[in-house]
């Protein structure tokens, strides 16, 4: 909450400079975190595509399905951000057994999540896209293109699990509500954060492969 | 609860909070603390650099000339006295490594940025003290991973600083590509973390901590200079982790990122095919780039302050020099490929880099004008400070030339890997930083430690250091234009590069009094952190916030409620004043007139110019068009 900008003497500046961005440190920090992390898969995502230009060119690249798991993990992903925002909106309104159990729905769903993914590179690895291109598989980097994508994104995804865990027993001790919802806000951005990359990512291994 | 009362309490908890010695010196939160943690590990990493640099120095000058004490001090790795070929690579190699993140980018951005952030502008603490302290001990940690690089069986890490795939990419392609490697891997990765965990958090103090009426135009251009840095390494390390993953993965895993059609001799043909290691330039060089700007602007805010302060006048142009920093951001982002015009790339991709490159010029340009304006008829001090401040200045125009050349995708195939090279970047961003590093220290030395630096031994460190480097890196320009490749273990076995073993003789003498020099330097710090002359709270007599702090550290930085700030940070030499300072949070009669309230021309801010100037025409029209703004 921004005040206005007095001096020690209590009595008002007879200037007022604009009042500057404020919001709370801990909030921006994850924001400014969540860039980093949008420029490490930019670095990812710029190696896939530079990849594929030469790899193509060179009759060294294989186009392949992305497997259903990823389908349904896309909305999965998407149903968890919805009962994510609604757990939010139930905090804001001091409704705490509602927000339990909409945190409750998107770490089950977050878990869900998880089991597809792992289901999605076994289905990989057993139709012969390993992560490691076997011996004489021409093109096999595509596939390990698409494991260091998805995996790192999984990695993510646990991080959120940790936190909507914690956000969870904080709110079995009372400590989710109206006048406190600086953590709940926290794990919200991060969770839309992540399922929000999983889209682009789907999207974008969909049309670039 | 407001701000100033939540302030106030916190500052009273803490005058009453006492400290075991591990939360204090040790695992400590305190902004100041953490600074000379971040000071102390990069001097000693820079001591470590430097010692490399001269025994590799010793092999150029004299390549078959045996040495005792090589042997007596690294063993197997010289036998007879003379540097194994492979060692020779690995400590060029550690060497930059050490000198490019360890001492120029923790030392120099970790020590200032969490000394003067909270201080100037205005802030209790960082923004998150924890993830402060979390930022060092990464760092801490990072230095003895790779320190621990050269105590293993292949040794440390050799493919050059850059670690090039393939070499880097294949454990069996030579020594320094087995176990050390993997060492230099994880010690970048722990680095990458560091500077993360610290770049978030010099960002969201600038943004969200200032004090009242700390507007960002008031922002002392330190500040900006750390702040617009905290950026690039935000938007930049990310990526190099990226190529050090992929890295990890060719190595460990077997996969082919960077690997194709590769025969190892006494292995033969391998399995990756697909891979390119011009994928692992491109993302090398996207955080490459950046990097040195990451190195220099530090660097650069440094100065900005230091030579306003000595020559007692505001700095010319505050605006201008903040769209500088800002441009050279920007325009650091997509220059990358002027590392790489000899990897094949199309040639009008080429042009594009050649120009973008050439552009950054101006920016970094109008930065030194405005150095030079500021010190025109200045009123100078020339303390060891503001010695090394010009110094900076020196070594930016002088290795900044050289830039032009290279930043020639013509002229770089020629150039390119060549001595020109080491010359150029050795003077700009090496022998520049340094410097402001240098200045940076004597500068804010009282504020660190309480005392003030000997200042005899300061003129003698500047003047034999400023002579060295420039005896050692400017005959190399000459070397480099002659064809003379870099990395080269000797040049005994090719005749047309012999005629340079003189010169290199005498590089390696003036590196060996470069180093004597800092030996002085060491002594000056370490003996003046305990026998110092007390300083008193400000010394220079500067505006910055930071000097209205108590001498002795508090916890919270200030007794009882923070400044309010009323002006910008370079009010000198007022003739409405008589002291030549007019500090930030003093209030004044000028109240009304800081940034938001309305400027007319019946209460001008400044004062008449002097006659002289007022009366220069083309003095006048420069002020104008290089944004001398009034505040």
């Amino acid at each position: 909450m921004l005040t206005p900008m007095q001096n020690s003497e209590s009595r008002p500046l007879k200037f007022q400079p604009k009042e500057a961005f404020r919001m709370n440190p801990r909030e921006f920090v994850l924001w400014l975190l969540i860039v980093a992390s949008i420029m490490l898969f930019a670095a990812f995502t710029s190696a896939y595509i530079l990849h594929r230009k030469d790899g193509l060119a060179n009759n060294q690249w294989i186009q392949f399905d992305l497997p259903v798991q990823f389908t349904s993990s896309l909305i999965i992903a998407a149903l968890s951000s919805v009962f994510m925002l609604l757990s939010f909106r139930a905090a804001k309104n001091d409704e705490i057994s509602r927000n339990r159990s909409f945190l409750a729905i998107t770490l089950v769903l977050g878990i869900a999540f998880c089991l597809l993914q792992y289901s999605g590179w076994k289905y990989l690895t057993s139709i012969g896209l390993p992560f490691v291109p076997q011996e004489d598989m021409v093109g096999g980097i595509s596939a390990s293109f698409l494991y260091v994508v998805t995996v790192f994104h999984f990695l993510h995804v646990i991080g959120g699990l940790l936190l909507l865990t914690i956000a969870l027993f904080r709110s079995f001790r009372l400590q989710v509500h109206r006048k406190d919802l600086l953590f709940i806000r926290i794990t919200n951005t991060y969770w839309h954060f992540v399922g929000v990359l999983w889209i682009y990512l789907f999207l974008f291994l969909y049309f670039a492969r | 609860m407001s701000t100033a009362a939540a302030h106030g309490a916190h500052a009273d908890a803490h005058e009453h909070h006492h400290e075991s010695f591990i939360r204090k010196y040790i695992f400590s939160t305190d902004h100041k603390m953490i600074s000379r943690q971040f000071l102390i590990t990069g001097i000693v990493m820079g001591v470590i650099g430097m010692v490399m640099s001269i025994l590799f120095r010793l092999q150029l000058a004299w390549p078959d000339q045996k040495f005792a004490i090589l042997e007596m001090l690294l063993g197997r790795w010289a036998k007879g006295g003379v540097l194994d070929a492979n060692f020779y690579m690995a400590l060029v190699t550690i060497h930059g490594t050490i000198m490019v993140f360890y001492v120029l980018t923790a030392g120099l951005s970790g020590t200032f940025s969490n000394l003067l952030i909270p201080l100037q502008c205005g802030a209790r603490d960082m923004a998150s003290p924890f993830m402060n302290m979390l930022s060092y001990w990464f760092f801490f940690l990072s230095s003895v991973v790779l320190c621990w690089s050269f105590f293993v069986e292949t040794g440390p890490a050799s493919a050059g600083w850059t670690v090039y795939p393939p070499l880097s990419a294949l454990e069996k392609a030579m020594p320094g590509s087995g176990f050390g490697m993997t060492l230099w891997l994880v010690a970048i990765a722990l680095f990458i973390v560091s500077a993360l965990l610290g770049g978030v958090n010099y960002i969201s103090t600038v943004l969200n901590m200032r004090t009242k009426g700390m507007s960002m135009n008031r922002l002392p251009l330190t500040i900006w200079a750390f702040f617009f840095t905290a950026i690039l390494g935000l938007l930049s390390f990310p990526v190099l982790l990226g190529a050090a993953l992929f890295l990890i993965f060719d190595r460990s895993f077997g996969t082919s990122f960077y690997l194709s059609d590769i025969w190892l001799n006494g292995v033969g043909a391998l399995e990756n095919v697909g891979g390119s290691p011009i994928l692992y330039q491109h993302l090398f060089w996207f955080l490459g780039h950046p990097e040195v700007y990451i190195i220099l602007m530090p660097a650069l805010g440094i100065t900005s302050e230091v030579i306003a302060t000595n020559a007692r006048k505001p700095i010319f142009g505050y605006t201008a020099m903040v769209i500088s920093l800002m441009g050279i951001s920007i325009l650091s982002f997509i220059v990358w490929g002027h590392h790489m015009f000899i990897t094949g790339m199309n040639p009008f991709l080429g042009s594009v880099f050649m120009f973008l490159t050439l552009v950054i010029a101006v920016p970094s340009a109008v930065k030194v004008f405005n150095y030079l304006t500021t010190l025109w008829r200045g009123n100078i001090r020339f303390t060891p400070a503001m010695l090394f401040a010009i110094g900076l200045v020196s070594f930016f125009i002088s290795g900044g030339l050289t830039g032009i050349y290279l930043g020639n995708a013509a002229l770089d195939i020629n150039l390119h890997d060549s001595y020109f090279v080491v010359a150029h970047f050795h003077l700009v961003m090496g022998s520049a930083a340094i410097f402001g590093m240098f200045s940076g220290i004597y500068h804010w030395f009282p504020k660190m430690f309480g005392r003030l630096m000997n200042n005899t031994l300061g003129y003698f460190h500047f003047w034999l250091t400023f002579i060295a480097a420039y005896l050692v890196f400017f005959p190399m320009h000459f070397m480099g234009l002659a064809g003379v490749p870099r990395r080269y273990y000797a040049f005994s076995v090719i005749p047309e590069f012999n005629v340079w073993l003189e010169v290199n003789q005498l590089i390696t003498v003036a590196a060996i009094m470069a180093g004597f020099a800092q030996v002085l330097f060491l002594w000056n710090f370490f003996y003046s952190i305990f026998r110092g002359k007390k300083s008193d709270a400000n010394p220079w007599n500067s505006n910055t916030l930071e000097w209205s702090t108590p001498v002795e550290h508090i916890h919270g930085n200030w007794p009882g409620e923070i400044p309010t700030v009323y002006r910008g940070p370079y009010e000198y030499s007022r003739e409405d004043r008589e002291e030549d300072f007019y500090p930030q949070h003093i209030p004044g009669d000028d109240e009304g007139h800081g940034h938001g309230a309305p400027k007319t021309k019946s209460a001008p801010v400044h004062t008449e110019e002097p006659a002289a100037q007022s009366g220069n025409v083309l003095f006048s029209a420069l002020k104008k068009v290089f944004g001398f703004s009034p505040r």
